[in-house]
């Protein structure tokens, strides 16, 4: 509660205080919900966030912090900062030091320290990081490592080549080696203009247990042989084994499938307003090739993201490992006026978990903003949760978005 | 199941066609609002309809006079573009393409593909994003989990992502590590079994 005291006032002194210090893109967002978690018990969750960004002067700052808040845990505080850093210009290339989100072989990481930037030429770029990486451990405890990223790009108006290399040691996990490397080939030019991309990552630890324990590759291609339709197909592989580490990539290794190949299709019919209908199909083969699943999806935005009532529905679906669902989903946005935006959502969402009967799921949402005045804006917002084995889950809360550009 | 399926997809195909009924509005130049905007911002129709040359039609003042010059609209609609006009400050218009650009077609970098991709295009040159969009736009879309109309994981996700998650777990690899799992599965601020 001590640190409620302290966290409340620096909350008001970067309400009022913020726009004023910084005179770029300014951001404060606060949320209180009432919800209920899985096993039935209410309890009240609130964030406080602050996302800024500064680009003007020699030395741009850009931050995004969040206090988090819940009722009824033995932690109920639990403030954080996810980036605060400082960005310049140096020797002809853009350096940046803080807690920043940089490139990762297989996915962002966000690190305490320093990355630097600079091009070679016309078309050669180089970059390198190096930092303390966090990482929560099953104990709820903070891990930390150390991480050092170095990367090499080019870049040609058609096709565009980056590989690196990075390591991550810390805790009591040993050191591990990741490489990427990722191509995007531009076919043609203007909108029709299509692209193939390849990307693969392999990750290895050096010291225990030496070996393979991430191969991960993926290649797309993607054409529009008349203008408003695009065809597109990909093939994925993925073999992870887990090497007892929270740095490792192995994500649900215990769950899902060490081996995991997929191929699939897509197509997307896009109209002279930004709509797009779209629609993609995807085998999913696991292990020696004896199980099968698919996942499939198709979606429909009509008209501009910004027209007056927008319906956008969808169909997504899934059968694998875990059991299948087929998800039948719509949101409506209506704006009302200038000041006032209405959105509501509808799923109905018949699954079946491994081992376990068919269940049918049904969620509905509605929320509404509306702007008090040229900074501000107001959301409410109320869901509920349902299926047919009992679980009836409302949620309601309310959001205001303080915000300046200039 | 597959008779739940034949219920299902052709109940989807009926929202689908359903909701073509619901277009989108292309919003008109209101010269009125542009009007009143100026005035209080003590500009005069000079400060859009300028004399001299300019205009893609005919050069001259006639041509000018009648629709002034694109470079005109930026001025108050484009981030970073804003210049005084005869030393008055330019009023700070919508800066979204789409108040006025609702027919142009995409931009050559958002040709096929460009929605799964995009994040390679950010990674090969940020600034070129950053012409026409601006932080928040990422947020929105990636970070912003609140609201009923989330884009990346809906309402229903928090019951079904472990199928999904188990069907094709790279996907997941994209952006989550295995403490993200943990955290809500297995410490004391988790909230799920």
């Amino acid at each position: 509660m001590t640190s409620l005291y302290r966290c409340c006032p620096l909350s008001l002194g970067l309400l009022f205080g913020a726009p004023t210090a910084f005179a770029g893109e300014f951001e404060l967002e606060t949320i209180a919900q009432l919800r209920h978690d899985h096993f039935g018990d209410l309890y009240v969750p609130a964030w406080q966030l602050l996302r800024f960004q500064q680009d003007a002067g020699p030395v741009d700052l850009q931050g995004y912090a969040g206090i988090e808040w819940m009722a009824g845990v033995p932690a109920p505080l639990d403030p954080d900062i996810y980036h605060l850093s400082a960005a310049g210009d140096l020797a002809g290339g853009a350096w940046q030091v803080g807690r920043q989100r940089g490139a990762g072989a297989l996915r962002p990481q966000t690190f305490d320290g320093v990355s630097y930037r600079r091009a070679i030429g016309d078309k050669l770029q180089a970059a390198a990081s190096v930092g303390m990486a966090r990482h929560q451990d099953v104990d709820d405890l903070l891990d930390f490592a150390t991480m050092g990223r170095v990367e090499l790009g080019w870049g040609g108006d058609a096709l565009w080549l980056r590989g690196g290399f990075e390591m991550n040691e810390g805790g009591d996990t040993e050191l591990i080696a990741r490489q990427d490397l990722q191509g995007l080939l531009r076919l043609g030019s203007g909108p029709r203009a299509g692209r193939f991309g390849v990307r693969a990552v392999v990750a290895e630890p050096l010291q225990v247990d030496p070996g393979t324990v991430l191969e991960w590759a993926r290649t797309d291609l993607a054409v529009r042989p008349w203008s408003p339709l695009e065809l597109s197909v990909h093939a994925q592989h993925r073999q992870a084994a887990d090497p007892e580490s929270l740095l490792g990539d192995a994500i649900l290794d215990a769950l899902a499938g060490g081996v995991v190949q997929e191929a699939g299709a897509g197509a997307r019919l896009l109209g002279a307003r930004w709509s797009a209908l779209s629609m993609r199909y995807a085998v999913v083969g696991y292990g020696e090739g004896n199980d099968w699943g698919y996942r499939a999806d198709m979606a429909w935005q009509p008209g501009r993201s910004d027209a007056a009532v927008r319906i956008s529905p969808a169909f997504s679906s899934r059968a694998g490992p875990g059991g299948q669902y087929h998800a039948v989903s719509s949101l409506l946005r209506w704006r009302a006026s200038d000041a006032t935006a209405l959105s509501a959502s509808l799923a109905l969402v018949p699954y079946q978990k491994v081992e376990q009967p068919w269940a049918t799921l049904f969620t509905g949402g509605l929320q509404l903003q509306q702007r008090v005045a040229g900074f501000a804006k107001l959301g409410a917002m109320v869901d509920v949760a349902a299926d047919g084995a009992g679980l009836m889950d409302v949620r309601g809360g309310a959001t205001l978005n303080l915000g300046w550009s200039s | 199941m597959n008779r739940a399926l034949l219920v299902l997809l052709p109940a989807c195909l009926l929202v689908l066609l359903g909701a073509a009924a619901v277009a989108g509005s292309m919003p008109a130049f209101d010269h009125d609002a542009h009007k009143a905007a100026n005035e209080k911002a003590g500009l005069t129709c000079m400060a859009c309809h300028t004399l001299g040359p300019g205009g893609t039609g005919p050069t001259g003042m006639a041509a000018t006079m009648a629709v002034p010059r694109a470079d005109l609209c930026h001025g108050c609609h484009v981030r970073g573009a804003e210049l005084p006009v005869d030393g008055v400050a330019v009023v700070k218009g919508p800066r979204a393409c789409v108040t006025c650009h609702v027919t142009a077609p995409q931009p050559s970098s958002h040709g096929a593909g460009w929605k799964a991709g995009h994040g390679v295009d950010a990674r090969m040159d940020v600034s070129g994003c950053r012409a026409c969009h601006r932080q928040r736009d990422c947020v929105d879309c990636h970070e912003r989990k609140q609201g009923v109309g989330f884009r990346v994981h809906d309402r229903s996700w928090e019951y079904i992502h472990g199928i999904a998650a188990r069907t094709d777990p790279a996907s997941c690899d994209t952006c989550h590590l295995q403490a993200d799992c943990v955290s809500c599965h297995a410490t004391d601020r988790g909230r799920a079994p």
